[in-house]
C-alpha cells in the first residue's frame, strides 16, 4: 500500500517535471519575450538591456537550466506586466478559483450521482428521460453560452444576483451553477452506466436472497461497485472544472486563476504564464493523486495487486 | 391434506419473461414439495426453468422483465406470493436461503467477507457489531475455513473457488434457515473441491434438519446427495420420485435419455445412446408434451395433448407426465466394452512424442530495477508418446497444466525447455513456411463455441476457410461441394452453409468447430474441452460425432477434460496431470480400474456415480485442502501435501514417473500401489 503511493508520488514528480519542459518551450517559441516587454519601437540598444535583465541573452541550455532550477525553489521570476513575483500573485489568485470549483463539485456531484442511481433503478422511466435530458444539456451545451444565458435571465429579466464581479453569495450562484452544470451531466451519465452493470451482477441477486434491504442492497452495495468509474470521471472533471474557470472567470469577471491565466496571456507576460501553468499543474497532480488513493479504498483488488510487490 | 404439511409446496408455478423478442415462458407450471430435512433434487438442462423457478421461489426474479403468472409456494402453509415486498424480504434469508453456482461473482468485491457475514446477520437481528464479528468467525469456521479468524478479515477476490462457496455457504446459514436452495452449488468447482463442498453440505443439512433443494444438471451429484428428484423439461417438471426407484426405472421418456446419454466412470459402456436435437426455444415451446420432438414413443396423442403429472400406479412418491408411460423401456445401454486401440506396437514410430516439455510463465516485475519476482510454472516436465489414429486423454483439474501443453504444441506458445516431434520433424524448431505447413496437421477444436467462430462469417466461409490459406488443400472449383459435404458428416444441414454462428446452438456449433478442424485433413486434432460447455444431452451427440469421425479418418486425437467420465468413454489411453507434471499413465483400463498413484485414485474416487446404490461411496477418499499455488510448489512429490500416503521422503525426493510393475502403466509415486483397493470401477 505504502509502496503504491510512493510509486504514485515518484510518477507525479516526473510528471511535473514534463509539465515544466513543456511550459519552457512554449514560451519560446510563441516570440521574442523581450519583444512584447519593450515594444515593437523601442531601440536595439534598449532590447539587448532588458534581454540581460532578464538572462534572455545566455543560451537555452543554460536558460533551460535556470528556469528549471528557479521552479523548484518556486521562483518565476518578476511579471512583465504587474512587475510584481509572478507566483505571490498566482498564489493570491487560488482561493477565488477553489471557491468556485468547489463549490460546483459540491453540486454535481451528490447531484449527479442521485439522479444517475435513480434512473438506473427505474430504466426508460420518467426521472430516467429526465435525467437523460439533463446529462444531454450538460455534455453539449458550451459554458459561455449558458453563461451569457443565466445572465439575460436572472440578473437582467428577473434582477437576481449580479452580472460580475467578486463579493457575497450574490456573485457567487451564477459562475458555479454554470460551471457545475457540465460535470453534474458527465456524473450522471457515467452513473447511470456503472449501476445499470453493477445491478445485473450476481452479487446483487445473492444481495437480495440474503434478505439485506433494497436500500442497502442499491446504495451501499451496488454503489459502492459503480464508484469507482464515478471517481474516475470526477477527477477528470475536476481538472476540466479549472478549464471552465477559465470561460467562467472571464465572463463573470471573477478574480480566479483562469481570469488571471487569460490575462497574462493576452500580455504574454511569461513568468506569470509560467507560473499558473505550474500551479494548475500541481493541482491536477494532488487531485490525481487523491483519487489513486481513493481507489485503493473502493477497490481492494488494487490494493492488493500492488501490495504484492512491495 | 398432506400438502398443507410439508415444509415447502410450490403449486403450478409459472413464470414469464416479456422481452422485445416475445413472451419466454421460462416456467411452466412446476409442481414439488420439500419436507423437513429432506434434499429434493431439481435435474434439468440450461433452459429447463430450474433457476428462474428457484428465484420465483426466493422473489427475485428480475422484474421487468420477469413476472410470475400464476401458482403458489406455500412455506408452511404461508403462500410466499402474497406477501407484500417487505414480508418477503423477511422470508429472504431469514427463512429460505441460497446459494449460487459462481460463489466469487455472488459475493460483493468491495466488502470483506466478515463484513458482509456480520451485514446479513444484522439485518436479522439486533446484534452489536462486535457480536456479529464474533458470530461470522464462529460461522467460518463452521464451514471449515481454516485460520478464519484471520481470514474474515479477507475480501471474496483472496479466496479460492471452492472457499468462497463456503464463505457463501456460511452466509446461507447466518439466519438458520429453515430451506437451502443451492443452485449448481459445486458446477464451477473441480472434482476434489466438489466432493468436499457436497460432503459440507450435507453434514450441514444433518446437523440443522433444513430442507435442501439442490439445483443441478449433474445425474451424478444427484445420485450422491438427493432423497427425491424432480426431472424438469421446458419449464415443467416431468417426472419426481425417490431417486432409488426412479433411478432404478425411469418413469420418462427424457429421463431414460439424459441417463443413457451420459458416460460413467465406473464403467466401460458401449455407444452413448444421445437423445436427439436439442431443448426447444423457450419462446416456441412445442404444442403437447414439449418433449415430443425428441422423444422415441411420440405418437400423435403427444402432439395434442399436453401429459399431467400423475402419480405412477403401485409406486408410492413417484410421478411422470408420459401418454405412455407403461411402454417406456428401461436403460437401453449395453454394457459392452469398446475395443481399445493402442498404438506402439510392433515398433511404430509414434506420430507424436513430447520429451521434458516446460512451460513457465514469468510474472513480470513492476519496477525496472527489480528482478522478476518469480514465474508461474504451468508445465514443468511433460513427456508422452501419441500414437496415429489413437485417442489420449489429458484430465487434472483446473490449473493443472493441461491446456497449456496443448497450446505450446500448437506453438501458440513458446516452450521454456524441451523438445517435441510431430511426424519425425522437431515440432519447435520449424520457422515461417514449414510451420505454417505442419500447422493445417495439428488442429485444435475450442471449449466454447459461442466465441471461437468468427460471427460475421457464414457456416459454409468457415469450414472453407482453410483452404483459402492453405493452397493446394483443395482446389477452389470444388470448395462449396466439399463444404457442403463436411457439414453433412458433422450431422449438420448441408444448406446451413449459409447460415450465421449465432443461429445455430452451441452443439451444433462445436459440429462447426469440428468440420472446420476435418476441412485441413489434419493428422491430429486437439480438443480442449470439447463438451464441457454443452448440455448432457448435446455432449453425448458430440462425443459420438468424434469417436465417428476418428475411426473413419484415422485422426489422432489428444482429448483435453476435467470430466473424468467423458475421457475414459473416449480414450484408448490416459494421462493424469498434477501442478504441472503427468503423475500416472497408462491405457483406459490400467488408469480406471487399478490406478497406483494416490492422485488418481482419490479423483476417480471423487467423481459422482449416476447410481444411488453404487457402493463405492462408502469408501470414498476426500482429499483434505486444495491445490497449492503454482508459484511456489512444494519440493519432492507436488502432490504431498494433500497425499494420505506422504513420508519424509516425499518431501525430498522427485518421484519419476517410471513403470513400477512392468505393465507398461508409469506412475510417478515413491508408494505406488498396484492393487485396485480403491473405490473405483466395476
Amino acid at each position: 500500500m505504502l509502496a503504491y503511493l510512493a510509486r504514485r508520488l515518484l510518477q507525479s514528480v516526473a510528471v511535473t517535471f514534463v509539465v515544466l519542459s513543456l511550459v519552457f518551450v512554449a514560451g519560446r517559441i510563441l516570440g521574442d519575450p523581450v519583444r512584447l516587454v519593450v515594444g515593437i519601437e523601442a531601440s536595439e540598444e534598449r532590447v539587448q538591456k532588458v534581454r540581460e535583465q532578464l538572462n534572455l541573452n545566455q543560451p537555452l541550455g543554460q536558460q533551460y537550466a535556470n528556469f528549471i532550477g528557479d521552479a523548484l525553489s518556486l521562483q518565476f521570476g518578476t511579471s512583465f506586466w504587474q512587475k510584481v513575483p509572478a507566483l505571490p500573485r498566482v498564489l493570491e489568485r487560488i482561493p477565488a478559483t477553489l471557491t468556485l470549483t468547489a463549490a460546483a463539485l459540491a453540486l454535481a456531484l451528490p447531484l449527479g450521482i442521485t439522479l444517475g442511481a435513480l434512473s438506473a433503478l427505474r430504466p426508460w422511466s420518467r426521472i430516467d428521460r429526465v435525467t437523460n435530458v439533463i446529462s444531454l444539456g450538460g455534455v453539449s451545451i458550451v459554458e459561455f453560452w449558458l453563461a451569457l444565458m443565466l445572465i439575460l435571465i436572472f440578473p437582467v429579466r428577473l434582477g437576481w444576483f449580479k452580472t460580475s464581479g467578486y463579493g457575497g453569495i450574490e456573485y457567487f450562484v451564477l459562475p458555479a451553477l454554470t460551471l457545475c452544470y457540465k460535470p453534474l451531466g458527465r456524473i450522471a451519465q457515467i452513473t447511470r452506466s456503472a449501476m445499470l452493470d453493477e445491478l445485473a451482477k450476481p452479487y446483487v441477486k445473492a444481495a437480495r436472497a440474503r434478505g439485506l434491504a433494497e436500500r442497502r442492497v442499491v446504495f451501499v452495495h451496488a454503489l459502492k461497485n459503480a464508484a469507482v468509474p464515478v471517481l474516475t470521471i470526477s477527477g477528470d472533471e475536476l481538472a476540466a472544472l479549472l478549464n471552465g474557470a477559465i470561460i467562467v472567470e472571464t465572463v463573470f469577471g471573477w478574480p480566479g486563476i483562469g481570469r488571471l491565466t487569460i490575462q497574462a496571456l493576452e500580455r504574454r507576460d511569461l513568468p506569470m504564464v509560467e507560473a499558473t501553468v505550474f500551479v494548475v499543474a500541481i493541482f491536477i497532480i494532488v487531485t490525481n493523486l487523491l483519487v489513486d488513493m481513493a481507489y485503493t479504498w473502493l477497490n481492494p483488488r488494487i490494493r492488493f495487486s500492488a501490495a504484492g510487490d512491495a | 391434506m398432506a400438502q398443507a404439511e410439508a415444509l415447502l409446496a410450490v403449486r403450478d408455478l409459472r413464470v414469464e419473461f416479456r422481452t422485445a423478442a416475445g413472451l419466454t415462458r421460462a416456467v411452466n407450471g412446476v409442481n414439488f414439495t420439500l419436507e423437513r430435512g429432506e434434499t429434493l433434487a431439481i435435474l434439468g438442462e440450461s433452459g429447463s426453468g430450474k433457476s428462474v423457478s428457484a428465484q420465483a421461489i426466493m422473489g427475485i426474479v428480475d422484474s421487468p422483465p420477469g413476472r410470475i403468472a400464476g401458482g403458489s409456494v406455500r412455506l408452511q402453509g404461508e403462500d410466499l406470493l402474497q406477501l407484500d415486498a417487505e414480508a418477503m424480504r423477511r422470508v429472504r434469508g431469514h427463512r429460505i436461503a441460497m446459494i449460487f453456482q459462481d460463489a466469487q461473482a455472488a459475493l460483493d468485491p468491495a466488502f470483506t467477507v466478515g463484513q458482509q457475514i456480520s451485514e446479513t446477520l444484522r439485518s436479522g437481528s439486533p446484534l452489536s457489531p462486535q457480536e456479529a464479528g464474533e458470530r461470522a468467525i464462529d460461522l467460518l469456521e463452521r464451514v471449515k475455513i481454516p485460520e478464519a479468524r484471520r481470514r474474515v478479515h479477507d475480501y471474496p477476490h483472496q479466496f479460492s473457488g471452492g472457499m468462497a462457496q463456503r464463505v457463501m455457504i456460511a452466509l446461507a446459514l447466518a439466519l438458520e434457515p429453515e430451506v437451502l436452495i443451492a443452485d449448481e452449488p459445486t458446477t464451477a468447482l473441480d472434482v476434489t473441491v466438489q466432493a468436499q463442498v457436497m460432503q459440507l453440505l450435507s453434514d450441514l443439512q444433518a446437523e440443522s434438519g433444513m430442507g435442501l433443494i439442490l439445483i443441478t444438471h449433474d445425474l451424478g451429484v444427484v445420485a450422491e446427495v438427493a432423497d427425491r428428484v424432480a426431472v424438469m423439461y421446458a419449464g415443467k417438471v416431468v417426472e419426481t420420485g425417490p431417486i432409488a426407484a426412479l433411478y432404478a426405472r425411469p418413469g420418462h421418456p427424457y429421463t431414460v435419455g439424459l441417463m443413457d446419454s451420459m458416460p460413467r466412470v465406473d464403467r466401460q459402456e458401449g455407444r452413448l445412446l444421445a437423445i436427439r436435437g436439442s431443448p426447444p426455444n423457450l419462446m416456441r415451446i412445442p404444442a403437447g408434451c414439449a418433449f415430443h420432438p425428441r422423444c422415441a414413443l411420440a405418437q400423435e396423442r403427444c402432439l395434442q395433448e399436453t401429459p399431467a403429472l400423475l402419480p405412477l400406479p403401485d409406486e408410492p412418491g413417484r410421478h411422470s407426465a408420459c401418454h405412455f408411460v407403461a411402454d417406456i423401456p428401461g436403460r437401453r445401454r449395453s454394457e459392452v466394452s469398446a475395443e481399445v486401440a493402442v498404438g506402439g506396437a510392433a515398433g511404430e514410430e509414434p506420430l507424436l512424442r513430447v520429451e521434458g516439455l516446460v512451460k513457465h510463465f514469468p510474472l513480470r516485475s513492476r519496477s525496472l530495477l527489480r528482478r522478476s519476482p518469480g514465474a508461474v510454472r504451468a508445465v514443468d516436465g511433460v513427456d508422452f508418446e501419441l500414437y496415429r489414429g489413437e485417442t489420449l486423454g489429458l484430465v487434472g483439474e483446473s490449473g493443472c497444466g493441461k491446456s497449456t501443453v496443448a497450446r505450446t504444441l500448437l506453438r501458440l506458445e513458446r516452450a521454456t525447455a524441451g523438445r517435441a516431434w510431430f511426424a519425425g520433424e522437431d515440432l519447435f524448431a520449424l520457422r515461417g513456411e514449414a510451420l505454417r505447413n505442419m500447422r493445417q496437421h495439428i488442429q485444435m477444436v475450442f471449449q466454447d463455441p459461442y466465441s471461437s467462430l468468427n460471427p460475421r462469417m457464414t457456416a459454409g466461409a468457415i469450414v472453407s476457410e482453410p483452404w483459402e490459406v492453405h493452397e493446394g488443400l483443395a482446389p477452389r472449383g470444388e470448395w462449396r461441394a466439399r463444404a457442403r459435404d463436411l457439414l453433412r458428416r458433422v450431422g449438420l444441414d448441408p444448406d446451413d452453409e449459409r447460415r450465421y454462428p449465432h443461429e445455430f446452438s452451441g452443439g451444433q456449433r462445436q459440429r462447426i468447430g469440428i468440420a472446420r478442424a476435418l476441412a485441413f485433413n489434419p493428422q491430429l486434432i486437439i480438443c480442449d474441452e470439447p463438451v464441457s460447455a454443452l448440455d448432457v444431452s448435446i455432449q453425448a451427440q458430440i462425443v459420438n460425432l468424434l469417436q465417428d469421425l476418428q475411426r473413419e479418418f484415422g485422426i489422432a486425437v489428444i482429448f483435453i477434460a476435467h470430466d473424468l467420465s467423458v475421457v475414459r468413454h473416449i480414450s484408448d489411453r490416459v494421462a493424469v496431470m498434477y501442478m504441472g507434471r503427468i503423475v500416472e499413465t497408462g491405457t483406459r483400463d490400467q488408469i480406471y480400474n487399478q490406478p497406483t498413484h494416490p492422485y488418481t485414485q482419490a479423483l476417480l474416487s471423487a467423481v459422482p456415480v449416476p447410481d444411488p446404490e453404487s457402493e463405492a461411496r462408502q469408501r470414498r477418499i476426500i482429499l483434505e485442502g486444495e491445490v497449492p499455488g503454482a508459484l511456489d510448489p512444494p519440493s519432492g512429490c507436488r502432490f504431498r501435501t494433500r497425499c494420505w500416503k506422504a513420508e519424509p521422503r516425499c518431501a525430498q525426493e522427485v518421484p519419476a514417473l517410471i513403470d513400477r510393475f512392468g505393465h507398461g502403466h508409469p506412475s510417478a509415486c515413491h508408494f505406488a500401489d498396484a492393487r485396485a483397493s480403491v473405490p473405483v470401477g466395476g
